[in-house]
């Protein structure tokens, strides 16, 4: 198997507030290999936004990254300093978030702004910046580009600004992109229309992709690979068609068992029971034991390591023991 | 069956911009001449996205906006247009709403029994020395037991779902015939919508309620609601029994919206072979003549932007405004693969 | 369609799993050392303020000591040229400036929340016609109009509150304007509305208890505002001759400033305390009021 794009290893996020430590990303080991399509999925408050700000050292006070270490392309990311930082994030390692309004300067048109993302990260000039930020807007599909690169955001729909931030993004043709919720506030055709979108770019610039959402429709349609993520740690890794038809983890197939999907209708429903956990305080021994419908003396007790079933599927559950001894060599 | 609640020909102008001494201004043609009816018992949908005006119907069934035409039966007694006080109060005491952010529906200030009193004491529900209790009640009928803990509590203090479940306590306070949810599990987490869904379902049969369940995810109208009304631009496009309508849809918008959400299959979600709909939505202040989804449709004429298309009556409930409507060689059986043939 | 009747009791036991303990006001405000000092200066000036008369030396009367003494033991901030102990003169002065500064911010606070308020809620022609009004008093210059009205009225004490209170109301109208009409389209004014709320109930019940965070930490800030305003007027010669304030204080002792400096330096250091101390808790006010508002 030829060497991961990016790597991240027992990466530890945590935000010092006043009402306690939260323990935000809790030893996080990922990789995405080239041009692979990797999902980061959890509910809200699982820590898999915490982990992309931390991938991209983005995480501000009171969050702080604690340890771990973050390779992209061979470079250890965590050892670079800000500004060898911002070098790579924005040019190689692209993102896009969910909220285009704050990501795009409200008082300067959108033209300009990926003109200055060109200039920072390709060293050209202005009018070969411009030209590259014409054809960015081009290439993702912007009716008129050439009028609508002197627009300010506000004079765009929300389809059209993810755009934009998607041309920001690839005007330094990144081999990694990270979309963290990219359609959570579009209507559902202009989502299938962005999506669509980012994975023909893929395609075309090669890229590799991870894509953070609760959406698991998204992550069925347009990722090769899953990683489940619950309370700051990754529970279950797998790839897409595995995770789906044969869940391992109980969060996970609890999940999937809740989620409601247009394509079938669920007579009996058996939503998860309780909350996700105070990260603060989280439950002793495994994170998920409090709701889990398999759970054992001693899952709360004892907090499951990762176990490896096959290459590039793991469980972090007490269940998987056996299996994992059987599959190692 | 006469149905509980008939809205017929509703529509909901509402006017943009103008100054002060009266310039030309822009009017929003949010609603423009919707038909739908809930019988009892039933759980009906409105799907559609931005600009479709399916909160703008909500908020009308409540009064919360003024139609500027059209008709709102509810019971069989007309409630748009001057009322009595008795009767809105009726009215209200009937009909409920819960929104979409748990946050922003609770007053802040405000406790969980303070919040959950109002409605009891403006209607006068039980008599003051019993409110307490019947708030207890209410909370436990919602999931939050013990009742007690959790009234001297700031909205701040509890997750989106608890919330959302004092909402729905205050919706069925003054229990009423038929709730309006406007995207009331959207905003919340899939395990913790699940419960809200199971809950509202069980309070259905156990207080007899209907549901007018305004929402964009077809994934829960499949599984909950028994009929869907789907718009477009201040207009139904399409209706009929849910089954129905995910089988055999009879309306391109319909068809489009299916191709588009998310499929938590892999296996038929990359089948997918059809193109998504082009474009962006079109602004309600100037929607596309006749057809309002010509613009945009893959099988569009020059009828459909020339000459309004009637509603057509498919059978069995369903209805389509749409001019090809009745061509059943266009509407095979849906796919959710995409693997039919579109025009 | 059947749902498992488990789930929905999946709510049991959510009541205690994670409810944080709801910081006490006390707490939340101590966390920003400057307001707490600030409280405690604001406390000790109202103090001497209440206790001004019980001073061992008569406020306004002259020859209770030798004329311009510097401070010692028996007059602690000295006497001016006519005797008179500038210590028990500047406790009065301030009950004076304080109770105009709070009397001001009231009546100013009062006239912003019902302009503002009614602007805000009803909106079209009622906020248009409200707002003109309030720019006609927003733009006339604040201490120029003073001097007019005081100078036209006559100078007491009580013209001179008004004439502060009129000029101030402009600031806190925007305020609860602007926080009323972003609260009217709130979804739990709509959800009030739906369940039978009055027009009345909404205002008071859900919209101004909401609104007042802002005003309360403007109001306290307007009254160091006032009180300078009022000591303005008084070194202009247009304060009240019958109620010596600190401003006034001031004024009299500017032929003397340089012989005398304990004269000037006293009351203005009251002045400049209770300005400060002012300003640090409206500061901390913020903290209290707000997060719980907006905090999720």
């Amino acid at each position: 198997m030829s060497k991961p794009l990016l790597t991240a290893t027992n990466l530890v996020t945590k935000l010092f507030t006043d009402s306690g430590t939260v323990q935000a990303v809790d030893g996080v080991s990922l990789h995405i290999g080239h041009g692979e399509a990797v999902a980061l999925v959890g509910e809200s408050g699982c820590g898999k936004s915490m982990t992309a700000l931390s991938l991209m050292r983005l995480v501000r006070p009171p969050g702080r990254i604690v340890s771990g270490s973050v390779t992209f392309d061979g470079t250890d990311l965590l050892a670079l300093s800000e500004r060898e930082m911002r070098a790579v994030r924005g040019g190689r390692l692209a993102m896009v978030f969910q909220d285009p309004m704050t990501f795009l300067n409200p008082l300067m048109r959108v033209g300009e702004q990926i003109v200055e993302a060109v200039m920072l990260h390709q060293r050209v000039g202005r009018s070969e910046a411009r030209r590259t930020a014409l054809e960015a807007l081009e290439r993702v599909g912007i009716p008129a580009a050439a009028t609508v690169i002197e627009y300010f955001p506000h004079q765009l729909s929300g389809g059209m600004r993810q755009r934009v931030l998607i041309a920001m993004a690839i005007s330094s043709k990144p081999t990694f992109l990270i979309a963290d919720e990219p359609t959570t506030a579009l209507d559902v055709t202009i989502q299938a229309q962005i999506m669509r979108l980012l994975a023909r770019l893929r395609r075309e610039l090669s890229s590799s992709m991870l894509l953070i959402t609760h959406d698991l429709g998204l992550v069925a349609e347009y990722c090769d690979r899953v990683y489940v993520m619950y309370a700051g740690k990754i529970v279950e890794e797998g790839d897409v068609f595995s995770i789906f038809a044969n869940p391992r983890h109980p969060y996970t197939r609890a999940l999937l068992s809740s989620t409601l999907s247009p394509d079938r209708r669920i007579e009996r429903l058996t939503p998860i029971e309780g909350q996700p956990p105070n990260l603060v305080t989280p439950p002793s021994g495994c994170r998920f034991h409090p709701r889990c419908r398999e759970r054992m003396a001693r899952c709360s007790v004892e907090a499951p390591p990762d176990f490896a079933i096959a290459p590039s599927s793991s469980a972090r559950c007490w269940l998987y023991e056996e299996a994992a001894r059987v599959s190692a060599p | 069956m006469s149905a509980l609640l008939e809205i017929q020909d509703l529509e909901v102008h509402f006017p943009v911009g103008g100054s002060w001494f009266g310039g030309p201004r822009a009017v929003v043609h949010a609603v423009d001449g919707v038909d739908l009816h809930v019988a009892p018992g039933e759980i009906v949908a409105v799907v559609g996205e931005s600009g479709c005006g399916k909160t703008t119907l909500a908020r009308s069934v409540l009064g919360l906006n003024r139609p500027t035409g059209g008709m709102i039966r509810f019971r069989g007694s007309n409630v748009l247009g001057a009322q009595s006080a008795q009767n809105m109060r009726a009215y209200r005491r009937a009909v409920q709403m819960i929104f979409q952010d748990p946050f922003d529906s609770l007053n802040p200030r405000k406790t969980v029994l303070q919040t959950l009193a109002q409605p009891l004491r403006i209607h006068g529900i039980v008599p003051r020395s019993e409110i307490r209790a019947e708030v207890i009640r209410l909370l436990d009928l919602v999931g939050l037991s013990p009742g007690e803990s959790y009234l001297n509590r700031y909205p701040h203090q509890f997750s989106g779902g608890q919330r959302q479940r004092i909402c729905i306590a205050r919706a069925i306070a003054l229990r009423p015939s038929l709730i309006v949810a406007d995207e009331a599990v959207s905003a919340l987490d899939i395990s913790i919508r699940a419960q809200i869904l199971a809950l509202l379902q069980k309070l259905r049969t156990d207080l007899g309620l209907s549901y007018l369940f305004i929402t964009h995810d077809l994934g829960v109208v499949r599984s909950f609601c028994e009929r869907v009304v789907v718009m477009y631009l201040g207009h139904v496009v399409e209706e009929g029994p849910t089954e129905q309508i995910f089988e055999r849809p009879r309306h391109p918008y319909t068809t489009a919206l299916l191709e588009a959400c998310p499929l938590a299959d892999p296996v038929l979600a990359r089948r997918r072979t059809s193109a998504p709909l082009t474009g962006d939505i079109p602004s309600p202040v100037a929607p596309p003549k006749a057809c309002r989804f010509h613009t945009r449709c893959p099988m569009a004429q020059e009828i459909c932007g020339t000459v309004a298309p009637p509603i057509v009556d498919c059978g069995n409930g369903q209805k389509s405004r749409c001019h090809f409507a009745g061509d059943l060689d266009r509407w095979p059986k849906f796919d959710f693969s995409g693997a039919k043939a579109s025009a | 369609m059947r749902w498992s009747i488990r789930a929905w009791s999946t709510g049991k036991g959510m009541a205690t799993t994670h409810i944080p303990a709801e910081p006490s006001w006390w707490r939340i405000f101590s966390r920003n050392r400057g307001s707490v000092l600030g409280a405690f200066i604001l406390a000790a000036l109202f103090a001497l303020a209440i206790l001004a008369p019980m001073l061992p030396f008569e406020a306004g009367r002259i020859d209770v000591g030798p004329s311009m003494a510097a401070p010692n033991l028996t007059h602690l901030m000295g006497t001016d040229e006519l005797g008179r102990d500038v210590f028990s003169r500047a406790a009065a002065g301030l009950s004076v400036s304080l109770m105009v500064g709070l009397g001001a911010a009231t009546i100013s606070t009062f006239l912003g929340v019902v302009i503002g308020g009614l602007a805000g809620f009803f909106g079209r022609s009622i906020d248009a016609l409200l707002m003109r009004l309030t720019e006609i008093f927003q733009v006339i210059p604040r201490f120029f109009l003073a001097v007019l009205l005081v100078a036209f009225f006559g100078a007491n004490i009580f013209n001179i509150l008004i004439a502060i209170a009129v000029l101030s109301w402009p600031e806190i109208a925007r305020l609860v304007r602007g926080e009323f009409l972003s609260l009217r389209s709130r979804q739990f004014v709509d959800a009030a509305r739906v369940a039978g709320a009055s027009r009345t109930s909404l205002i008071f019940g859900e919209i101004l208890p909401n609104a007042l965070g802002p005003v309360v930490v403007n109001a306290t800030l307007m009254v160091g505002q006032a009180m300078l305003l009022e000591a303005g007027l008084s070194y202009l010669g247009l304060g009240d001759p019958t109620k010596a304030s600190l401003g006034q204080m001031l004024q009299e002792a500017q032929q003397i400033m340089r012989s005398a400096w304990w004269t000037t330096a006293f009351p203005g250091s009251f002045i400049f305390l209770a300005v400060l101390s002012l300003n640090l808790v409206g500061d901390g006010l913020t903290d209290v009021l707000n997060p719980r508002a907006r905090g999720r």
